[in-house]
């Protein structure tokens, strides 16, 4: 896989961003996905399945980057438009589109994030992540992580899943 | 260790829960005479088991009443104390105060009051007399538990204070069981201790006293030279010969589990089929010869000699050797069972698939089908046993009930007495956990509304003690529940003011005794004329009707001036599963429930729906005049694909100038019309919650999976009248009803 080597080739370079708060040493395994022309990660720990797009019953009155509802072995599972929800264009007429099945420990609550296309795994140093404030507006993103030549950008599942729940949750979340 | 001991307490507070309902049973049955000692020994038994585990957990308030309690309850076990209506009252009073400080400990209620259980424990103590007949009163908040391993000797014998053993004419025949527990039981996590309440166990109650345990301790080294994973006393235990001749096999199954590390011997007495005497008996002052050394030390094994029920943590294991278990029983987690449903559910749905698709023209094969049939038919069965076990009997809330009258009728200075009918009924345990709140409500009301004051009772010439009847029973797949008073009735004629002055009714209107009766279920409704420490807070019985429908109910009054009131609630067996319809808007499908459903008319167009000022539209149906709610429209259901059927549908409606519009009804009796392109079928679907993983969708109040593995909403009928009934005046629609009539 092109994206394991290239984190390698940058592991041998031996880039350290020494100013980064986050403790050092620990690294994470994380699936990187595309929407639209940007590229995506999540810690590989938080999914649940990958499946295949298929069409979700819709929510009456939902905010537009809500897809609609599936069935998950009896659940009931909100899919989440990410190019939707991200303020990005998706790719157009995608057939590999699919949704990652997320599970989030401390809202206890699951949902699809439905993505263009899913790229493979990679092994992340904590201390690589360059955080993003969260007043600069970017409360989607936790972080930034280059791996090559590209930026890749680090989803916040809480911020979500809170939106999913609901107002109160997202107070909650905040307060 | 912290998440440990917090997993026991829960386990402790679970047993309390089912110990308390017990309790409450028990004297039940005691002031309906219908007592034994069976039934003493549960009511001892219940309170026993809530002491025991409560020392364990150092909750002294709850130990040191429940231990007055206990040797109050001790004097009625041995005898001594004939329960007579004034005691068993005092048992009740104290039972509440047992609950509240169960649920003081859990921290769901508000600390009991001191004076509250000053004034209860007095009178416990006044039912024994105070100090007399409480053998165990000297152990108060004592807890045995060792931290470090200390040999202990247990002393099940000479505590006949149930009955003398001597009372017996002959003296009985006796059998003498000497075993020795290999390490391996231990490590097991058995203990010997088991075995002891095991052969105990064989003994009647009453006769517990005539059996005499010796530890062998002759092994046991000096503590400093113990191998402590070694196995080194020995047990002889003699117990009277019973009557009942099988009582060697029962000690046989006693060992049953631990044959094979446990060596054991039963020999009786002048029967030389033994080939030794039990070893000499080594006597327990043991401990004298050990200089220095703390241990052995003697401990009178407390809970082995009060009661034959264990402490909580360790009633499992103990139960092995009882032969006579009443309710085998297991706990599980709800959320396994519901697991166990999802995929029974998944199951179904797998199976219509693979029907569909060998009824298909190129794969049909009637013998497949057959076959496939009784596996539907096992499904099916399955299903039901799955739900079985989600069903329990409606007496954990009717037992509350008790109290709530109890409590209810000294507010309101009655003499009210509850009678429970059918609490064996079995209904989901959704269902009861949701059905505590409106009861406890309509028996506050009956109490304090239902039955008269006892002066005006014996006027009418009925006896002062009010009587309220609260029955279950299963009809045609439902559960009825009614709560019947025989107190004065409804007294429409003040109903009726009480709804002018409110103005819930226009003045000069005329209303049957229905209407009227109806009326009692109007927001804002109370003909409390003092707001009581009962009623009059703010809650009505609108609120209890609003809580029954939410659960699928439907509550119905039925009145005799003078004779009583009757409440009869219908609600569904499980609030897993709804009756619903599916209906067809925009490609979409949806269920409605059809407990709110009225009917289903086809209307014309053209003559039956008039747009009123505002814009909304209202249709007439045999001349009532109904707010149209546009599905489509109002939950925003997007057009895109379901373009062909939109065309199809203003088609069909342009060509016959008709539309389909389900009449539906919120618990108020408001009533709106929805406009729908079909209905598909009706089918039983399983409830499943959107808010798990969404949150709360206005006009949606659940979802369900259909045949065909996709996601439907249910919809929330009254939130979905709610908001067409305020766009909607209703005084427009009075004149519209006019012009219309």
């Amino acid at each position: 896989m092109d994206l394991m080597s290239l984190e390698e080739k940058k592991q041998t370079d031996g880039q350290v961003d020494g100013a980064s708060s986050v403790p050092s040493g620990g690294r994470e395994q994380m699936i990187i996905f595309t929407v639209g022309d940007q590229r995506y990660c999540i810690p590989i720990l938080s999914i649940k399945e990958i499946r295949e797009f298929e069409d979700p019953t819709y929510l009456p009155h939902c905010p537009t980057y809500v897809e609609g509802a599936i069935n998950i072995r009896g659940n009931i599972v909100t899919v989440v438009n990410l190019a939707n929800y991200l303020g990005t264009a998706p790719q157009a007429d995608n057939e590999r589109r699919v949704v990652i099945i997320i599970e989030d420990g401390a809202h206890r609550a699951t949902c699809g994030l439905l993505v263009d296309s899913v790229i493979g795994i990679t092994e992340i140093a904590l201390d690589e992540i360059q955080p993003i404030s969260v007043d600069g507006g970017a409360a989607e993103l936790s972080g930034l992580v280059s791996i090559g030549e590209r930026v890749i950008r680090i989803l916040r599942l809480d911020t979500v899943l809170s939106r999913l729940l609901g107002d109160e949750a997202i107070a909650a979340a905040a307060g | 260790m912290g998440d440990v001991m917090d997993d026991i307490l829960k386990i402790f507070f679970e047993e309390c829960d089912e110990l308390l309902p017990e309790l409450e049973r028990g004297l039940g049955e005691l002031s309906a005479e219908e007592s034994s000692q069976e039934t003493i020994n549960a009511i001892f038994r219940a309170v026993h088991s809530i002491k025991g585990g409560a020392a364990s957990f150092g909750l002294d308030r709850l130990v040191r009443f429940a231990h007055v309690y206990e040797s109050a309850l001790d004097g009625l076990r041995s005898g001594k104390v004939e329960p007579d209506p004034a005691i068993i009252k005092t048992f009740f009073l104290a039972m509440d105060v047992l609950s509240d400080l169960v649920a003081e400990a859990k921290h769901t209620g508000d600390e009991v009051d001191e004076g509250r259980i000053d004034e209860n424990v007095r009178k416990l103590e006044a039912i024994i007399g105070k100090g007399g007949g409480a053998p165990v009163s000297s152990e108060v908040g004592e807890t045995p538990v060792p931290d470090d391993f200390t040999p202990v000797t247990v002393d099940l014998g000479g505590f006949d204070f149930d009955e003398p053993a001597e009372g017996g004419g002959e003296p009985p025949q006796m059998l003498t069981v000497t075993f020795r527990p290999h390490s391996d039981l231990y490590s097991r996590g058995d203990d010997a201790r088991n075995l002891l309440m095991g052969l105990k166990e064989l003994l009647p109650v009453e006769e517990a006293g005539a059996m005499d345990v010796v530890c062998h301790m002759q092994d046991l080294p000096a503590l400093a030279d113990l191998p402590a994973e070694d196995a080194r006393l020995g047990w002889t235990v003699r117990l009277p010969e019973l009557s009942s001749s099988g009582i060697e096999d029962e000690i046989q199954a006693v060992f049953d589990w631990v044959g094979d590390v446990c060596d054991f011997q039963i020999v009786r007495d002048g029967q030389p089929e033994g080939e030794t005497e039990p070893e000499p008996v080594e006597d327990t002052t043991i401990q004298e010869n050990a200089p220095a050394a703390p241990v052995p030390v003697e401990v009178v094994e407390r809970v082995a000699q009060a009661d034959s029920s264990p402490p909580a943590p360790a009633a499992a294991p103990a139960k092995v050797g009882r032969k006579r278990e009443q309710n085998a029983s297991i706990r599980v987690d709800i959320g396994r069972i519901g697991m166990l449903m999802d995929m029974v559910g998944e199951m179904v749905i797998g199976q219509a698939s693979l029907e569909s698709a060998l009824t298909r023209d190129a794969l049909y094969d009637p013998e497949l089908l057959k076959r496939l049939a009784v596996i539907k038919t096992l499904t099916r069965d399955i299903q039901e046993a799955v739900m079985a076990i989600r069903a329990q009997p409606v007496r954990n809330v009717f037992q509350r009930m008790q109290r709530v009258v109890r409590e209810a009728s000294s507010l309101a200075n009655k003499d009210v007495a509850l009678v429970l009918e059918g609490e064996e009924t079995e209904v989901d345990r959704t269902l009861i956990e949701n059905l505590t709140d409106p009861l406890t409500h309509m028996l506050r009301n009956a109490v304090d509304h239902g039955i008269e004051s006892p002066e005006a009772r014996q006027a009418a010439g009925k006896p002062t003690q009010g009587t309220i009847w609260l029955s279950a029973r299963h009809r045609s797949g439902r559960i009825l529940i009614e709560i019947r008073d025989d107190g004065g009735g409804i007294n429409t004629q003040r109903v009726l003011q009480t709804a002018i002055k409110r103005g819930i009714v226009a003045s000069g209107a005329s209303l049957g005794e229905n209407e009227i009766n109806e009326l009692i279920f109007a927001p804002g409704f109370s003909t409390a004329e003092t707001v009581s420490d009962l009623s009059g807070r703010g809650v009505g019985m609108d609120v209890v009707k609003q809580a029954i429908q939410n659960l699928g109910g439907r509550v119905n009054i039925k009145s005799t001036p003078g004779k009583g009131t009757l409440f009869t609630l219908s609600l569904p067996l499980t609030l897993a599963v709804l009756d619903g319809m599916l209906i067809e808007c925009r490609g979409s499908t949806m269920v409605v429930p059809v407990s709110s459903v009225v009917e289903l008319v086809t209307v014309q167009k053209k003559d039956d729906v008039y747009t009123i000022p505002d814009g909304s539209h209202v249709v007439s149906v045999r001349g009532r005049c109904i707010p149209l709610i546009y599905l489509g429209d109002e939950l925003t259901l997007p057009d895109d694909g379901g373009l062909q059927e939109e065309t199809h549908h203003m088609g069909r409606a342009g060509e016959e100038g008709q539309m389909i519009v389900l009449v539906v009804e919120n618990e108020a009796g408001a009533r709106a019309a929805l406009v729908v392109d079909g209905v598909r079928d009706q089918a039983q679907v399983v409830i499943k919650s959107i808010e798990k993983n969404y949150r709360q969708i206005n006009g949606v109040s659940a979802a369900t999976i259909l045949g065909d593995g996709s996601v439907s909403l249910i919809l929330d009928v009254s939130t979905l009248i709610v908001s067409a009934t305020k766009r909607v005046d209703t005084r427009a629609l009075e004149a519209i009803a006019e012009r219309a009539a």
